[in-house]
């Protein structure tokens, strides 16, 4: 009896003090590498053209294909108006026998590659994991496009560049702004994104 | 019968999982790491892999690893059930002439053990003598290599350390062999 309570003592003795020592992180196993599938869609704006005013939706369909490194397509739907400079060209024709013409894009599709370089995470106040990406890429594709005073449409081929800065807010959803550019505009693209 | 039979079939498994680990140490370190992380810290083997493991980062001189494993060691099983595999946390600090962890440890083990074994004098005197080849290589650019790994590092205290796996945390400890 004497001897089962002896070990109950040693048994239920709380852990010895160890000491500990150094600086302790907590490591997040391939927290860095790229999710499956991305998604963007946003609003993108001509900064270049003169002569157009170039509001579009563009949208980029992203898959991983090494940890840093994803491949996809990107699409762009452009609606144009003239700005103040191409209106006073136009008007030259009623005072002037000059018809002004230019080309005006209306959709374009590019395959796209991104390379995506994790700037950094955070934990905000233990509220937001915010974690910063910027992204550059590259591709080519096609440019639908036509004359503004004729009807019949053509094709171009054209090189696309792109390069975004993206902020995850939330597990999976974020924002980003890019730039970029093919034959046509460069533009300012800013818009939501989601990631899995 | 069943009940009996399935457990006993998984330690067999496992053994056999930490045996084949075993042989890839030299040929193929990185499979040989990976195999015994994945274990679970429940596993009877886990004390073996565990001290397996920190003669594997202390040969490669992977001290924030090392130094996770060294203190999960202590904090998990009591010193007389421990191997002579606790002397290499000794040397590792003593070869990041950390003097003061060191003569606290030693302190530690003076007052457990009944009788001292004479390394742990070898290694008191040792940690006040300077000596060619005291210091342990340098590793730079450690957060590079964690980056281009894709894992993220987050700073924590030591109230983890015993409570999740040692293989998702590092500990940092400063080299003062410099000012030594």
């Amino acid at each position: 009896m004497t001897g089962f309570l002896f070990a109950l003592m040693i048994v239920s003795q709380p852990p010895a003090h160890e000491p500990t020592y150094g600086q302790v992180y907590f490591k997040e196993s391939q927290s860095y590498v790229l999710p499956r599938f991305s998604l963007d869609l946003g609003y993108a704006k001509d900064v270049n053209n003169t002569f157009l005013d170039l509001h579009s939706f563009a949208g980029n369909f992203q898959f991983r294909v090494w940890k840093y490194f994803s491949t996809g397509v990107m699409g762009q739907w452009i609606h144009s108006n003239l700005t103040h400079s191409g209106k006073q060209l136009r008007d030259l024709s009623k005072t002037a026998d000059i018809l002004f013409d230019t080309s005006v894009p209306n959709w374009g599709i590019f395959s796209l590659s991104d390379f995506h370089l994790i700037l950094g995470k955070w934990n905000v106040l233990n509220l937001l994991a915010v974690q910063v990406d910027l992204i550059v890429g590259g591709g080519a594709g096609i440019l639908n496009k036509k004359m503004r005073l004729e009807s019949k449409d053509s094709f171009q081929i054209s090189y696309l560049w792109s390069v975004e800065q993206r902020v995850q807010l939330v597990k999976h959803y974020g924002i980003y702004v890019s730039f970029f550019g093919h034959r046509d505009a460069v533009f300012v693209h800013p818009g939501i994104f989601a990631s899995f | 019968m069943l009940c009996l039979f399935i457990p006993v079939s998984l330690q067999a498994s496992e053994l056999s999982e930490i045996q084949k680990a075993l042989s890839l140490r030299k040929t193929k370190p990185k499979v040989f790491q990976e195999t015994l992380e994945a274990l679970p810290s429940s596993s009877p083997y886990y004390q073996i892999v565990v001290e397996e493991l920190m003669k594997f980062f202390y040969q490669k001189q992977d001290w924030p690893s090392f130094f996770s494993y060294a203190e999960y060691y202590r904090k998990s099983w009591p010193f007389f059930e421990r191997s002579d595999v606790y002397m290499l946390e000794l040397l590792a600090l003593l070869r990041h002439c950390q003097n003061d962890i060191l003569f606290e440890l030693i302190h530690e083990y003076r007052h457990k053990l009944k009788k001292i074994p004479p390394e742990l004098d070898q290694m008191e005197a040792l940690a006040k003598t300077k000596f060619k080849g005291k210091a342990s290589k340098e590793k730079k650019n450690l957060a590079l290599k964690e980056r281009l790994s894709a894992n993220s590092l987050w700073k924590t205290n030591s109230s983890l350390v015993g409570k999740v796996n040692p293989s998702q945390l590092q500990i940092r400890l400063e080299n003062k062999c410099a000012n030594f």
